[in-house]
């Protein structure tokens, strides 16, 4: 970055807030610098709190949730199915105590993170409830994101599978000429 | 307002920031808005939290004479030249900075 000195800047220029050039000019030495901050880094991680890595990991599913909802496009490695396996996998130790906390089977949580069953209504408001409380204690959350992520999905799921319903429909449908 | 340019190491699950910089008229003591490298970098470090989780990292690598001013007002940690922020305290950062 070229910065321009003259009789008005010197002075700005010796503020740190105004300007940063951190690029290198030797790629070895940019390898080398990295590889000693990794290190150090992998160091000071053993002196995380068990705290501080749960809030980290929950700030990291809020984030994800927002941005899923905010893009609105299809992925299918994410969905509401990877995001509930992520969130209580992050809470708990066993699946089957997030079942209890919020009074459905673990049979039937097993079945949704598995995608072999789609969440109820019921389950989603659970859902809800349940993160509302749990992010209270950190960082509020759009708990409608749950149910945005599940009707994106169903969404998808249904403009994907156009040749399963969109010739019986188009056979149904009828628009009368308009004059 | 600002410029920020990052440069992604996913392998290293860190977002390097290559350059940063406020307009002329947001520096100095006749600024008019306050805290424009900070937000900048707080954006930066949400972004880094977002996709790497726990092993977040925000770096970058002022002239020696401007790092202390990094370390102390953002926390930043040093190794070698270059100055870092990972969990917790760039959870920190970006509470002081996005939520206001």
């Amino acid at each position: 970055m070229n910065i321009v000195m003259n009789k008005y800047l010197p002075n700005t220029i010796q503020d740190p807030e105004w300007a940063v050039d951190s690029r290198y000019h030797s790629a070895d030495e940019e390898k080398r610098e990295a590889k000693a901050l990794l290190k150090a880094r992998l160091q000071r991680l053993k002196n995380v709190s068990e705290q501080d890595k749960l809030m980290t990991k929950l700030l990291q599913i809020k984030w994800q949730l927002e941005d899923y909802v905010k893009c609105g496009q299809p992925n299918k490695e994410y969905g509401f199915a990877y995001f509930l396996a992520t969130y209580v996998d992050t809470l708990y130790l066993k699946r089957i105590d997030f079942a209890k906390d919020v009074h459905i089977s673990a049979v039937l949580l097993s079945q949704v993170i598995g995608k072999h069953r789609e969440p109820s209504l019921d389950f989603i408001l659970k859902l809800m409830v349940h993160s509302k409380k749990v992010f209270s204690l950190l960082e509020p959350i759009d708990v409608s994101v749950w149910y945005r992520i599940y009707l994106l999905d169903k969404l998808h799921h249904t403009l994907a599978n156009q040749s399963a319903w969109l010739k019986q429909y188009e056979k149904q449908v009828k628009v009368k000429a308009i004059v | 307002m600002g410029l920020i340019s990052v440069e992604r190491f996913p392998m290293e699950w860190r977002l390097h920031i290559r350059l940063l910089c406020a307009a002329r008229n947001h520096v100095g003591k006749n600024k008019i808005y306050d805290r424009i490298a900070g937000n900048l970098m707080a954006y930066v470090a949400k972004l880094a939290v977002t996709e790497f989780g726990l092993m977040a990292c925000l770096s970058l690598r002022p002239k020696t004479s401007l790092a202390s001013h990094y370390c102390r007002k953002y926390r930043m940690n040093a190794t070698g030249t270059l100055l870092s922020l990972e969990v917790p305290e760039i959870n920190n950062l970006i509470n002081e900075y996005c939520h206001e």
